[in-house]
């Protein structure tokens, strides 16, 4: 994956992390059965989903400044 | 020194409002940050990484984790099981103090309280609380597919426990090993069949049942 999607897959985490708060804060908002279970399955997973975006962009963004190179690792040894 | 109802109560009360607002004091740090990111689009530098690791990890994570406490304890109120309207005769039945059912003597108790229904029908043992929420989904499942749109009163006919209730639940306040329960009569002409559970405690004849309408469908057959 190229560097230039980065930025568009922060945003995309970005927007997903907005959408699962949104669940949560109508989950403590409207403590209803249909929000908190909303909140406690689909926000989860969307919140977890975005962490994991963002996870994603930053192992990219190591490999490419060879922080993460394994061949680097084992020229310290 | 024993805590009255009333401060129990106010303490409960005091909680959930605080997990309440942790949560929101969370997902609004969090939500600055993604404001701030997509308004302004900055370079993906040290300062910006760490900002996204508060914004999209550790702010949601402790909001999250707090919202959970919050839905967990949501789900143990009897407002909420009342939310099926199935449920609300038997919500109502709980919270009058004029009813001597056995749920409503229980609800009266402060181990109890607004927490009747959960404590009950909770599930006994170490995954107690998974299975229980499990089964949860699955009154959720049968209410949406099913009962939604039956009147309560139609609904009594229908609605029934999925397995037998256990005498487990009972015991946890209840101990069977003390003589005062061992010796009475009753007891002890059925204790084979109360510790093997094939006798119930809220069966017809013994404690039960439980609520007014339980046992309307059997009375029906």
């Amino acid at each position: 994956m190229k560097a230039r999607s980065e930025p568009a897959l922060l945003r995309l985490a970005c927007w997903m992390t907005v959408v699962a708060l949104s669940l949560f804060t109508w989950s403590v908002l409207d403590p209803d059965p249909v929000p908190v279970m909303i909140a406690m399955s689909i926000g989860q997973g969307i919140g977890t989903g975005a962490f994991l975006l963002y996870l994603m962009v930053i192992i990219m963004d190591l490999r490419r400044a060879k922080v993460l190179d394994p061949k680097r690792g084992g020229d310290q040894s | 020194m024993e805590k009255s109802t009333s401060e129990l109560i106010a303490h409960g009360a005091h909680l959930s409002d605080l997990l309440v607002y942790t949560t929101l004091g969370f997902a609004l740090l969090s939500a600055l940050i993604m404001v701030w990111y997509l308004a302004r689009r900055p370079p993906l530098d040290l300062t910006t990484k760490l900002a996204l690791l508060l914004g999209i990890f550790i702010f949601p994570i402790l909001a999250a984790g707090s919202g959970n406490v919050a839905g967990f304890e949501t789900t143990k109120k009897r407002e909420f099981c009342g939310g099926c309207h199935v449920m609300i005769p038997y919500t109502r039945d709980a919270a009058n103090p004029k009813s001597t059912s056995l749920a409503a003597i229980h609800a009266r108790n402060r181990n109890f309280g607004s927490k009747n229904c959960y404590v009950c029908h909770a599930d006994y043992g170490m995954f107690g609380a998974l299975t229980t929420k499990l089964n949860g989904l699955r009154h959720a499942y049968h209410y949406y597919t099913h009962f939604k749109g039956v009147p309560a009163e139609d609904a009594f006919g229908e609605i029934e426990l999925y397995t037998p209730y256990r005498n487990d639940t009972c015991n946890q306040c209840h101990s069977m090993t003390l003589p005062g329960f061992r010796e009475l009569p009753d007891h002890k002409g059925a204790m084979e069949e109360i510790e093997a559970g094939t006798a119930s405690c809220v069966g017809s004849g013994c404690h039960g049942p439980a609520h007014p309408f339980s046992k309307v469908k059997e009375e029906e057959r």
